[in-house]
């Protein structure tokens, strides 16, 4: 009888009192930091195109100039090999659909231009090893700014390709 | 002058070849570009625990240069890993991961940047570039946490100060269906580096360069973030493998868990003057 007082009193100081959905969440020997809470700024990019006046900013000339003499995150090899396929000026959502669901963290209807590179692109891995060559892959800028907001990779290369190990 | 008066003009030839030579050996050439082999690395590894839910530390921002002719960037980072889930052994790097840091390319300025390789073979590996860094000097954090409230679990990014005048936030690509089906499972973090990243085969002259950095509060998440939104972490508390290819230079300069040393030990990363 009084094991089931017991019981119940610490069932109802549980639920009542100190709450057993929050303590489920708190790990035993864990410290707890907060995270920010405020609203993120808003991508910036960085510096990368003189925008023109007109309704397209850069020339597809303008992006190849820029990507054969700036290497975007990850790239290794040879930047003169590297063409540019199109430049398409789309918004922000239409970026997202094309990259599979990647997050631009832009307003949708943000204009962008959309710059298809074609390679081979040499992308290394974060530890030492060989890096994977990709048939394509893209530079986004901002139209507004001419700055560089994202690049990545699209299409693996396939085998027998990218076989050029020079610097 | 004082050399000249002293040991006479035929001297001074051979004193200036050797403050020459004194200078190219601290400013060495490096061979970090190359497609066979990649970059170099100043890293730490953690590996202790099954799965990292997420990965902290505190960097300062140093001054950062890649001057036009370096030929590649060079930043200080940290990244989450995973090389061993089939979802991610069978995407195009035979690896997923998550990265944030700060990064100069060639003739730019430093600025903080994002990304991220996921599962899949469709658009893998895609690279956020955020805006201008804090003023040498700010600690800058930089927060990597698995979001357990959706399905599947995509990392959140955190880069931030602590006024909070600097706050970015991003999330990593979760589909990686190659353009069809159902999303594949995100990756589980098993690894964990901090440290610099160097890229580019520069003569000296060109080479890039980063002040000595310190990492502090070296953390990781014990369990993917739920609806209280707290990252609850341990502290790093091994040293762990550390690869340090001078250039970049890596070390632990106060070992984690050693008396009086900050949370997770101070990792120092330096390059390449």
């Amino acid at each position: 009888m009084t094991r089931n007082i017991v019981l119940l009193s610490w069932l109802a100081v549980c639920l009542g009192v100190t709450g057993c959905e929050t303590r489920r969440h708190e790990p035993q020997n864990a410290t707890a930091m907060k995270l920010p809470t405020e609203p993120p700024k808003r991508p910036l990019g960085m510096k990368a195109l003189e925008v023109k006046p007109g309704a397209t900013p850069f020339s597809v000339d303008d992006v190849t100039q820029y990507v054969r003499t700036h290497r975007l995150a990850r790239m290794v090899g040879d930047l003169a090999q590297l063409q540019v396929e199109s430049v398409e000026y789309i918004t922000a959502r239409e970026v997202t659909s094309r990259l599979q669901g990647v997050s631009t963290g832009l307003p949708d209807s943000q204009r962008l231009a959309f710059a298809v590179i074609r390679g081979p692109l040499y992308i290394s891995t974060p530890t030492k090893g060989k890096p994977v060559a990709f048939e394509r892959g893209y530079a986004l800028f901002d139209v507004a700014t001419g700055n560089l907001l994202m690049s990545g990779t699209l299409d693996k290369a396939k085998q027998g390709q990218g076989k050029q190990p020079q610097r | 002058m004082f050399v000249q008066r002293r040991f006479g003009s035929r001297v001074m030839p051979f004193v200036m070849l050797s403050f020459l030579l004194g200078e190219v050996d601290r400013a060495r050439a490096y061979s970090c570009g190359d497609p066979s082999s990649g970059h170099c690395y100043g890293v730490n590894a953690w590996t202790q625990g099954n799965e990292y839910f997420g990965a902290y530390t505190d960097i300062v921002q140093v001054a950062m240069t890649c001057p036009s002719g370096c030929g590649g960037f060079v930043d200080n980072e940290i990244w989450l890993i995973d090389d061993s889930s089939s979802n991610c052994t069978s995407n195009q790097f035979g690896m997923c991961w998550v990265e944030a840091g700060t990064l100069v390319l060639e003739g730019g300025s430093p600025t903080y940047f994002w990304a991220d390789a996921r599962p899949g073979t469709g658009n893998t590996f895609n690279s956020h570039y955020l805006g201008g860094v804090d003023p040498i000097g700010t600690v800058d954090h930089y927060m990597l946490i698995k979001d357990g409230r959706t399905t599947p679990n995509p990392y959140l990014v955190f880069i931030y100060n602590d006024s909070h005048s600097t706050l970015y936030n991003g999330t990593s690509s979760v589909a990686g269906t190659g353009g069809c089906g159902s999303p594949l499972p995100q990756m589980t973090g098993k690894r964990i580096l901090i440290g610099q990243e160097l890229a580019g085969s520069p003569s000296a002259a060109n080479n890039a360069s980063a002040n000595s950095d310190n990492y502090t509060r070296n953390i990781w998440a014990v369990q993917a973030l739920d609806s209280a939104y707290v990252f609850w972490y341990n502290a790093q508390t091994a040293a762990g493998g550390v690869t340090s290819a001078n250039p970049p230079t890596a070390s632990w300069t106060q070992n984690p868990g050693a008396p009086g040393a900050p949370e997770g030990g101070q990792f120092t990363t330096s390059c390449c003057r």
